[in-house]
């Protein structure tokens, strides 16, 4: 008897996890992954990147980034990578041909991570109009390879090619607060988020100007540090401060909130960056908890 | 002209015999005793007869017509109103707030007029309940304080705050100010005077804001300057952060974002960046100015607005939350961000001076060094392993909607979390 009513428990607080909205998906804990292939724990993670069967993880408080495959729903291996150049790596982002591109919270420039792990050299870009020089806050890879660099000092957008030529910039709206992440949808539409302001700005492939997207989400987030889209021109912020994630439709519209403040596997503290591998496993950099949580998309 | 004379004395006869017909036929039909309108209330409500003794006296009252805003039999609002507190006045009096103001006065937003005006009566011009500067200071309190107490003040400030300022609301200028603040200085303060232009070093600093070093009602300084000044605006060397006062672009500073700080103070910045977890602003294209004001300010370290203030500009959702918390961390009710956290950089999430998990708290929470329950690095957190036990495994920093910033309802809940299997 004792044992059906813990399991009703654990049935109810794994529903409870992942809120059941009246929206489109909803969010079931797949895997976690708190350690590399040596029982090295993961510590406070804060970037994921996702390719068709990688998730490299910037275990930034070991200053060092973990790669582990993706197989069957789940995260295997996990090597280590270590490089001189990486000491406190925050976001991670892939390219088609498989290089990493890490920004670096310290030296504040981004590392070029070869398929091998190897260090393949600096995102140096070039022929930027000015301010020639980039901070950059975030980073964003399109199917082509083509890059997007949240510029907070030149307050821009800055687009390059894969080699890392400019080829175009779009300047921040003048009404937004402080922009701190970038994401492209598959019609090349370029998204940024206001984490400020509680606002989501778009721009299409073929516009230089950002035009807000979705507005007056604080009602339902407290301040969002990440974006992403997927095929359907969905959009899911992390809500870093709120321990969740905020679904908005293709036209903006709020359509649900997942997950929960916790400990427990499904539950998350402080989610830094949430990246899709393939359409429907959601990963996410579960800060605080010093992991990497899996939800399928359903 | 006898002729107009004649007709206006006539119309006067006309509209008084009307009125009195008008109020008669009304007392009749309200079964009214005669000669009770107008001092029916006064019978009981002994205490207006010293209202009614001051120097000016709300027009209905004057007539001795209560019912102007009061209903003497029932009413949903306090005191008999017609209305609410809020509204009653809008009854008769057309919106003090123009249709695209610039700036509003928060009472008078919130409909707060019987906080500036007695409805009855006063001594005091437009039935304020108090007179001039006696009555903005009673809820500027803070500023009437420090007036109080500063060398110099300015003159216009000593004769009425309405010098500059509009009561209810202002189309023109931020902060009830008449007209935007520059405007409103050199309307006084003539920039073409060689004495002005001298003060100012040959800067055209009638485009710049006056505001930036000038403390506009008082201060320790001669020229009322903020309390605090940067040191290059003291020694009145602009020069070492703008363009010569000759050139083309005189008020152009030499360089963009931390760049230009950096001349000076190169071991602060150095100190900086040589930590992992930058504040952001800091490297935007505002850099230092985000926080500081260049020039002079109220608060210490040149910042642009005390501390909680200015962090909560970017960090609303912090604020929003603190509102909704029971238990409260002090230093967060108390605005001392900077007790926990460095704005600049450090080395721990949250920039945090230390790790937040547990040195942070030990360093005003002595208890935390002998508590019986095991924290610290070596204690795992048996909800996930990869955590250490501290004190944010129970509490959350800043507060929360329970007691003792506990992150559940109850004690045992909060226990209960790891302590699995004394549950019942």
């Amino acid at each position: 008897m004792i044992s059906a009513i813990r399991i009703l428990v654990f049935l109810l607080a794994i529903a409870g996890s992942y809120n059941v909205h009246a929206a489109a998906v909803k969010f079931k804990p797949l895997a976690v992954a708190g350690q590399d292939s040596r029982n090295v724990p993961l510590k406070s993670p804060e970037g994921v990147a996702c390719g068709p069967a990688t998730v490299l993880v910037s275990d930034t408080g070991n200053g060092r980034l973990v790669r582990y495959s993706l197989v069957n729903d789940d995260l295997k291996d996990g090597a280590e990578i270590r490089l001189s150049q990486i000491s406190y790596p925050l976001r991670a982002r892939l390219t088609p041909k498989g290089e990493a591109l890490v920004l670096d919270g310290k030296s504040r420039k981004i590392v070029r991570v070869a398929a091998d792990n190897s260090f393949a050299g600096y995102l140096e870009p070039q022929n930027v109009p000015a301010p020639a020089s980039i901070v950059t806050r975030s980073l964003t890879i399109d199917a082509r390879g083509n890059i997007y660099l949240v510029d907070i000092l030149g307050e821009r957008l800055l687009v390059l090619d894969p080699n890392g030529v400019f080829t175009r910039q779009i300047p921040f709206p003048a009404d937004s607060g402080y922009i701190s992440d970038v994401a492209v949808d598959q019609q090349g539409a370029i998204l940024i988020l206001d984490s400020q302001k509680d606002q989501v700005f778009r721009a299409a492939s073929n516009e230089n100007t950002f035009k807000v997207m979705a507005k007056d989400l604080r009602n339902y987030l407290f301040y969002a540090v990440s974006i992403e889209t997927d095929s359907r021109g969905r959009v899911y912020l992390v809500d870093q401060n709120d321990n969740g994630v905020i679904l908005l439709g293709q036209d903006g519209a709020f359509l649900g909130r997942y997950l929960n403040f916790g400990w427990k596997p499904g539950q998350v503290f402080y989610p830094a960056q949430g990246c899709l591998a393939g359409n429907d496993i959601f990963v996410i950099a579960d800060r605080d908890n010093s992991r990497v949580q899996l939800f399928k998309l359903q | 002209m006898k002729i107009r004379s004649v007709t206006s004395l006539l119309a006067v006869i006309v509209l008084t015999v009307w009125g009195q017909c008008l109020a008669a036929g009304t007392d009749q039909q309200l079964k009214l005793k005669p000669g009770a309108r107008g001092n029916l209330c006064l019978n009981c409500h002994n205490s207006f007869k010293e209202k009614l003794a001051r120097k000016v006296i709300h027009t209905p009252l004057k007539k001795k017509d209560c019912s102007g805003c009061h209903n003497p039999h029932t009413s949903s609002h306090g005191k008999l109103l017609e209305a609410g507190t809020k509204t009653v006045c809008s009854l008769c009096h057309a919106s003090m707030i123009s249709a695209k103001p610039r700036s509003v006065h928060k009472v008078v937003a919130d409909g707060g007029c019987m906080k500036c005006h007695d409805p009855h009566s006063s001594d005091n011009k437009n039935s304020l309940v108090k007179d001039g500067k006696a009555l903005c200071f009673s809820c500027h309190k803070p500023l009437g304080e420090a007036l109080a107490k500063v060398k110099y003040r300015h003159a216009p400030v000593e004769s009425s705050c309405l010098s500059c300022h509009q009561a209810h609301a202002s189309d023109k200028g931020p902060y009830l100010l008449k007209s935007e603040i520059n405007l409103l200085c050199l309307g006084c303060h003539k920039s073409d005077k060689p004495l002005f232009i001298n003060k100012h070093m040959n800067y055209p600093v009638s485009q710049a804001l006056c505001t930036g070093c000038h403390n506009p009602h008082g201060s320790d300084s001669p020229g009322l300057l903020h309390k605090n000044v940067h040191s290059p605006v003291a020694k009145r060397m602009c020069n070492q952060c703008h363009m010569d006062a000759s050139s083309a672009t005189p008020l152009k500073v030499k360089s963009d974002g931390i760049g230009l700080c950096r001349g000076c103070h190169n071991d602060m910045v150095n100190r900086t960046f040589d930590k992992n977890r930058m504040h952001w602003p800091l490297l935007s294209r505002k850099g230092c100015l985000a926080c500081h004001n260049p020039h002079a300010s109220e608060v210490k370290g040149l910042l642009r607005e005390p501390t909680a203030q200015l962090c909560y500009k970017c960090h609303d959702d912090t604020m929003r939350r603190q509102q909704k918390n029971i238990s409260k961390h002090e230093p967060v009710v108390e605005g001392r961000c900077a007790e926990c956290h460095d704005p600049h950089s450090s080395n721990f999430l949250f920039l945090t001076k230390k790790d937040h998990k547990f040195d942070l708290c030990v360093s005003c929470h002595d208890w935390g060094r002998h508590s019986t329950h095991p924290i610290g690095e070596k204690s795992v957190d048996p909800r996930n392993r990869n955590l250490s036990l501290g004190c944010v495994s129970c509490h959350r920093s800043h507060g929360t909607e329970n007691k003792k910033l506990f992150f559940y309802k109850t004690t045992t809940e909060v226990c209960i979390q790891c302590h699995e299997k004394l549950t019942r």
